[in-house]
C-alpha cells in the first residue's frame, strides 16, 4: 500500500518536470535562492573579510616577536630548498636589532599524524646557530598525544631550545607521538640547515 | 498553541533528542567532543544554522518547488554555515583552529536537512525557528554532555582546567576516536534507561 503510494508520486513529479514551463520557473526560482545566498555571503565577506587577516597575520606576528623580541624582522625572497621529505617552507625572515643580525626564523608546514599539516615557525640563532624556540601556528594532531608534543611552553618543545645542529638528534621522541614529535626534529633540523646557508651567506657577502 | 510550543521544545531537546534518539550528525559529534570548549562551540554553531536555515526555508516553502526542494536547501544551509565559518575565524580564531575542518562539515551534517525537510517545509515561520531553536540546543546539550565526560577522563580537565588530582592519570583512550563511541554508547544507554522507565511509569 505504502511503496504504491509513493511510487505515484513520483509519476507525478515526473509530469510536472517534463512541461517546459515549469522547467523555467524551477530554474528560475533555484537561480533567485541562489543569487539571495550569494548576497548574503558577499555582505558577510565583506564585513569579516579584514579581521580574518589581521588575526592571521597577528599570529605570525606573536610568534616572531616571542622568539627575538624586539627585532625587526625581513622576509627574504628566495628560499633555500629543503631536503627532508614532509616539509615546505613557507617563508624565512631574518632577525636584527640595529643592524646587527640576530638569527632567523623559519615558518614551514611539515606533516605530521593528522591529515592536516603542523605550521610551525622557528627561530635560529646567528650564533652557532642554535635554536631559539620552536612556536606552533596551528596543528590538528591527536589530542592528549600529538597535541600534548606541540603543547605552548611544553616541555618537549623547550627541549629544542639552545640545541645546534649536531645535539637534534639526542632529542627522545615521544613514545606514543612518534610521528608528531619526529615532525618537530626534522623541522628543527630543517630550519638550522636554512638558517646555516641564510645567515652564512650573508656573512660572506 | 503554547502547548504546542512547548511540545516542541520537549521533543527538540530530550524525547526526540537529534543526537541521542535520531542518531543525527554523528561523525562531527564523535570529533569535536574531546573537549568541553570545542564540544559548545560545535553545537551552537550548529543552533546559529538550523534556526536560521529552518526560518529561511520555512519563509520559502511555498516558493521553492517541490522537485528541487533538496537542491535550494542545501543551498540556503550551506549559505548560513559559510556565515559561521567567516563570522567564528574573524571573532573566535582560537575556536576556529580547533573546530576548523568541522564547520564546513555542518553542510552535511543531516541534523539540518532533516529539520528542513520534516519541519521548516511545512510549518509557519515561527513555529520552524522554535524547532531550530529546540533542535539546537538538544544538539549542544549532547555534544557538552559527550564532550565533558570525555575531557574529564581522557585528560583530567574541564574547561581547559585541571579538575583531577596530580595522582589521577587520565585515560587517553576517552579523547581518541574510539573513547568517542565507548562514550555516545553508554549516554545512549542511559538516556533510553531513563525514558523507557517514564513511558512505563505513565
Amino acid at each position: 500500500m505504502m511503496k504504491k503510494d509513493s511510487s505515484e508520486t513520483v509519476s507525478e513529479r515526473v509530469k510536472i518536470v517534463f512541461s517546459v514551463k515549469e522547467i523555467l520557473s524551477v530554474v528560475l526560482k533555484l537561480t533567485v535562492v541562489v543569487a539571495v545566498v550569494s548576497m548574503m555571503l558577499a555582505v558577510v565577506n565583506t564585513l569579516t573579510r579584514d579581521r580574518i587577516a589581521v588575526n592571521e597575520r597577528k599570529k605570525t606576528e606573536e610568534a616572531l616577536s616571542g622568539l627575538f623580541p624586539a627585532s625587526e624582522f625581513d622576509e627574504i625572497d628566495s628560499i633555500p630548498a629543503s631536503t627532508e621529505p614532509g616539509i615546505s617552507v613557507e617563508s624565512v625572515y631574518t632577525a636584527g636589532k640595529n643592524g646587527v643580525q640576530e638569527g632567523c626564523c623559519v615558518e614551514l608546514y611539515v606533516s605530521g599524524f593528522s591529515t592536516e599539516e603542523i605550521h610551525l615557525i622557528i627561530g635560529v640563532a646567528a650564533e652557532e646557530y642554535t635554536v631559539v624556540g620552536v612556536e606552533v601556528i596551528s596543528s590538528s594532531e591527536t589530542p592528549g598525544v600529538g597535541a600534548a608534543v606541540l603543547a605552548k611552553n611544553g616541555d618537549y618543545l623547550k627541549k629544542f631550545e639552545n640545541t645546534s645542529k649536531l645535539t637534534i638528534s639526542d632529542i627522545d621522541t615521544v613514545s606514543g607521538a612518534t610521528i608528531t614529535s619526529e615532525a618537530v626534529v626534522s623541522s628543527v633540523r630543517t630550519a638550522v640547515n636554512i638558517a646555516a646557508v641564510v645567515l652564512g651567506g650573508d656573512n660572506n657577502g | 498553541m503554547a502547548n504546542g510550543y512547548g511540545k516542541i521544545f520537549k521533543d527538540g531537546v530530550f524525547f526526540n533528542n537529534p543526537t541521542f534518539v535520531q542518531l543525527l550528525g554523528l561523525c562531527p559529534t564523535l570529533a569535536v567532543t574531546t573537549s568541553v570548549f570545542n564540544g559548545i562551540g560545535m553545537g551552537l554553531s550548529v543552533t546559529f544554522v538550523l534556526i536560521f536555515s529552518n526560518l529561511f526555508i520555512s519563509l520559502l516553502r511555498k516558493f521553492i518547488p517541490q522537485n528541487i526542494r533538496i537542491a535550494a536547501y542545501v543551498v540556503i544551509i550551506a549559505g548560513f554555515v559559510t556565515v559561521v565559518d567567516l563570522v567564528i575565524k574573524a571573532f573566535f580564531p582560537e575556536l576556529s583552529s580547533s573546530l576548523g575542518l568541522f564547520i564546513p562539515l555542518i553542510v552535511v551534517n543531516c541534523v539540518i536537512l532533516a529539520r528542513a525537510e520534516s519541519f521548516a517545509s511545512k510549518n509557519p515561520p515561527f513555529p520552524s525557528v522554535v524547532d531550530g531553536l529546540a533542535n539546537g540546543i538538544g544538539v549542544t546539550l549532547a555534544l557538552t554532555v559527550i564532550s565533558a565526560i570525555r575531557e574529564f577522563t581522557g585528560n583530567g580537565t574541564l574547561l581547559g582546567f585541571p579538575v583531577t588530582p596530580e595522582t589521577f592519570s587520565p585515560a587517553v583512550i576517552m579523547i581518541l576516536p574510539s573513547g568517542g563511541f565507548l562514550v555516545l554508547g553508554f549516554v545512549i544507554a542511559a538516556v533510553q534507561f531513563v525514558q523507557r522507565k517514564r513511558r512505563a511509569d505513565r
